[in-house]
């Protein structure tokens, strides 16, 4: 019961308020607002990076123009003006620290705010955090142990400068420019994120972590994230983000590329607690990402787990591109919805390679005035022999205005290929609300049990670390749902 | 040119308001485009630039292949009064040019936003009127006899099913030559009506078929249905219901059987607007050779539809290397206590159950055959229906049977 007081404790705390709603005050050094050729260059520039980089952005830039902002998603947001958005804004520093000592002292009282103070981290955890402050990574830790094992963990920056063979070899080959809207978008002006290399046989020994923080008003935030896993290799990468209240839409459009070579495993999590925006969804966060990892190896593996419950607007589908003989995709995701938010997202799992197997467990509860809609495709290509895949979506109401969707796409073109899709919806019962209630619990305090059960498939997939806090966050998420 | 006929229809002037609109609506936008979410997986590409030609003077003078009892002929699209039947007691028919009322009922907007159905009004010379009062106990068969090289076919029927009436009908598509077929179907279902409703679509493997239906179901309604495509190179049902009443209960079962290159798609809207409603569909697709084999089918649960039942199960048999299925069930649901689940599952036979049976003695081939039965006779013994069931099973074994000799 202990997870539950803890639920309870942080139900109490939150009350009715964003919890991570504060606006951190440091000089930001800025663009002026605007989309041209002129502000990527500037970007470029500002990032010191090689005359390729450029050209590639103009290119993404150029493709971007000749694209039409996709509107298939049950989604409704008003027009997004991409000329009143800031394109860059770094933390006001002439050069990057050499330490936790040179940062900003505010931006240490930021990370402390969120409870991830990074020294705290570095000795307790033992988790390794490239924590990115709006659009320039500030620190980044235990640096040298992953370096011992011949892991880099950096900014992808500092990827562009020191291995530009890799970065000219894998970005953009998972999502390319041209792939979708945000996509080209992203690849124009992104400003930065993560690249993760581990070598050969390596088992990355920590999981590596990055906070997203989108602070400064009016800077979208553009992330770009690549991580290689190279032969036999293992890693666990967890991304958590939360951001500052206030009362404009922001927009998020990051590309999250991942590449597992024969063997190699990866686990992306993510737990994502955007602002959600006040009850009508003014304010909130607009999310439109692109995540996509290839399994290139014969029997390498990819997992994706998400717990949503941020963002006004989620747009999301991490994917596996299943090519390697034997290899596995598989994505987990609990998103939960409340008040005015929406959220429509899902995955697709390409099967192109023999014996390729996907497992996709959804698990969407939409409280309020909410629509959560799932969005998947499964496809079994011709040579995706014996392919198999299972998937299961429930979705939970709670309350009588909200919606839940299911929308999946099933395409098979191998006839051995076996495909299973199950859906259902309902409601807590009130069978489980009474029962809860008759033991001492209050209403909220019950919804929260019910859904975290309902949720436990998908969270006994989470780290431990994600694990408690994702509880904690679909108590919070909620909040004010029933009574 | 289908196009060119409608233009010249509409300039000159004679049309009904109905199909007026529904012309100016399909020379706007023409034949579905891939592109549009409907129509991604059913590509109506080649039917663009065909030159097919209505025959709005179409006239068979005879046919000995007609099924007994009460029947309503329609030959290319046109009503034939001489090879119909009268109709039992409780049944009468008028020209939609005659009843303005049931002619209204299609510009519902299921079918005004439909360009398929719209191509078919705007063509419609003439659509025909069912009127059903009282119980109704003998079946009515819809026979749609299409012929010809680049004709195609308008068929429109609007049928009114009075509160507490009953009927059993049963649609048989079955024609030549390489024309298209767009037979449109409106339904009213009144109050605690029951309608048993049949369809079997055996049209020629060269031929197009667009099947348009829209129907709406009152308080109490009962609606069964039961069909079956194995016909045309391109082969399309479309459904669109709405329960408007309480306490409605619907059963649709769906098969479709493919083979060589034909595309069958099995397309469906079930729109639970109230409450206490039940709904059920079920579908079975066999896929041989480079058969393609589609399904969408979309429950939509209203904020007020509380206490909802829909369910909606889809299921494909995949017996060759190069066929492919893609199903796309869709839930939308605004109401929160509603029990809805779907499921699609695709794969080829199970090979342990094969071993199973070969272990008995019993031949490969044979086996196959013995499992394909079973997969379809599952559904097919839930119909208790004989009316609708006999002209499907008898569909069915001509399949199997062809699907047999091949191997």
């Amino acid at each position: 019961m202990s997870a539950t007081m803890e639920t309870i404790r942080q139900v109490e705390e939150a009350t009715g308020k964003y919890k991570y709603g504060f606006v951190t005050d440091i000089e930001v050094d800025k663009a002026p607002k605007g989309l041209s050729e002129d502000t990527i260059r500037l970007i470029s520039a500002k990032k010191n990076e090689p005359e390729w980089m450029l050209e590639l952005r103009l290119k993404a830039y150029r493709h971007w123009l000749t694209m039409e902002e996709p509107d298939w998603a049950k989604l409704n947001y008003p027009p997004i003006d991409y000329q009143d958005i800031h394109y860059y804004a770094a933390p006001k520093k002439a050069d990057g620290p050499k330490s936790l000592d040179e940062v900003d002292p505010e931006l240490l009282k930021t990370y402390e705010k969120l409870g991830i103070p990074l020294k705290e981290q570095e000795m307790l955890a033992g988790v390794a955090v490239d924590a990115v402050f709006d659009s320039v990574s500030v620190a980044t830790t235990f640096r040298e142990k992953l370096a011992e094992a011949g892991v880099i963990f950096c900014p992808i920056s500092e990827a562009i400068q020191n291995h530009p063979e890799m970065i000219k070899e894998y970005l953009g080959s998972v999502v390319p420019h041209g792939d979708n809207y945000f996509s080209a978008l992203n690849a124009a002006v992104f400003t930065d994120g993560s690249f993760v290399y581990i070598p050969k046989g390596v088992r990355c020994p920590m999981e590596l972590s990055t906070y997203f923080r989108i602070n400064e008003m009016n800077t979208g935030q553009f992330e770009r994230t690549l991580i290689i896993a190279d032969e036999g290799s293992y890693v666990s990468y967890l991304e958590g983000c939360t951001a500052p209240q206030r009362d404009e839409n922001q927009l998020h459009a990051a590309v999250v590329e991942l590449v597992a070579m024969t063997d190699a495993e990866i686990k992306y999590s993510t737990v994502q607690n955007w602002y959600p925006g006040d009850e009508n969804g003014k304010g909130g966060i607009y999310n439109f990402v692109t995540k996509r990892g290839i399994c290139k190896g014969d029997r390498s593996k990819i997992s994706w787990t998400q717990v949503e419950t941020g963002s006004a607007i989620t747009w999301k589908y991490p994917s596996c591109i299943l090519m390697g003989a034997d290899s596995i995709g598989e994505f987990y995701s609990v998103a939960v919805t409340n008040n005015a938010q929406q959220a429509d997202t899902g995955t697709k799992m390409i099967h192109i390679g023999p014996r390729t197997k996907s497992t996709i467990i959804a698990k969407g509860i939409a409280a309020g005035k909410s629509d959560s809609t799932y969005r998947g495709l499964v496809r079994m290509m011709p040579g995706a022999e014996t392919g198999r895949n299972f998937t299961q979506c429930d979705s939970l109401l709670v309350g009588d205005q909200c919606g839940a969707h299911t929308v999946p796409y099933i395409v098979s073109r191998n006839p051995s290929a076996r495909i299973e899709h199950e859906a259902t919806t309902s409601r807590i019962s009130e069978d489980q609300m009474f029962y809860c209630l008759q033991r001492g619990m209050t209403e909220e305090d019950a919804v929260s049990l019910i859904v975290n059960g309902f949720c436990k498939e998908v969270m006994k997939e989470l780290p431990m670390e994600f694990a408690v806090e994702a509880q904690k966050l679909i108590g919070i998420s909620l909040e004010g749902s029933v009574g | 040119m289908l196009h060119d006929q409608l233009k010249s229809r509409l300039d000159e002037g004679q049309l009904s308001p109905v199909s007026k609109g529904a012309a100016t609506r399909f020379l706007e936008g023409g034949f579905p485009k891939p592109q549009e979410e409907a129509w991604r997986f059913t590509n109506l590409n080649a039917l663009r630039d065909r030159s097919f030609v209505a025959m709005p003077d179409a006239n068979l003078a005879a046919a000995d292949d007609l099924p007994d009892g009460a029947r309503l002929v329609f030959y290319n699209g046109v009503f034939q009064a001489h090879l119909s039947s009268d109709l039992p007691q409780g049944m009468t028919v008028v020209p939609l040019s005659e009843d303005a009322a049931l002619a209204a009922r299609l510009d519902d907007e299921r079918l005004s936003g439909h360009a398929i159905a719209n191509l078919s009004v705007g063509m419609m010379t003439a659509g025909l009127g069912l009127r059903v009062s009282g119980d109704v106990e003998s079946p009515l068969h819809v026979v749609f006899r299409n012929d010809g090289a680049d004709t195609s076919s308008h068929a429109v029927l609007v049928m009114d099913i009075a509160d507490e009436a009953s009927c059993t009908v049963i649609e048989h598509h079955h024609g030549t030559g390489d024309g298209l077929s767009a037979p449109v179907l409106s339904i009213t279902l009144g109050k605690s009506a029951r309608f048993n409703h049949g369809r079997v679509q055996s049209e020629d493997e060269n031929r197009n078929h667009l099947a348009v239906m829209a129907m709406d179901i009152a308080e109490k309604g009962q609606y069964n249905a039961l069909s079956v495509q194995t016909g045309s190179a391109l082969s399309r049902a479309e459904n669109r219901i709405a329960l408007k009443g309480e306490d409605v209960d619907l059963t649709m079962t769906t098969l479709y059987l493919a083979n060589a290159k034909q595309v069958m798609d099995v397309t469906s809207l079930v729109d639970h607007q109230m409450p206490n409603c039940t709904s059920r569909q079920i579908v079975r697709g066999v896929l041989d050779d480079q058969a393609k084999g589609i399904f969408q089918g979309k429950v939509i649960v209203a904020r007020d539809a509380q206490k909802t039942d829909g369910n909606q199960m889809s299921r494909t048999l995949l017996l060759s290397r190069k066929c492919e299925a893609d199903a796309k069930p869709e839930l939308e649901i605004y109401a929160d206590d509603v029990a809805c689940s779907h499921g699609a599952t695709v794969g080829e036979i199970d090979d342990n159950h094969l071993f199973y049976l070969m272990s008995r003695g019993i031949s490969k081939t044979d086996a196959r055959q013995m499992l394909i039965e079973a997969f379809l006779a599952d559904v097919l013994d839930d119909v208790d229906n004989e009316m609708l069931k006999a002209p499907v099973e008898a569909s069915v074994a001509a399949w199997l049977k062809a699907l047999g000799d091949k191997a």
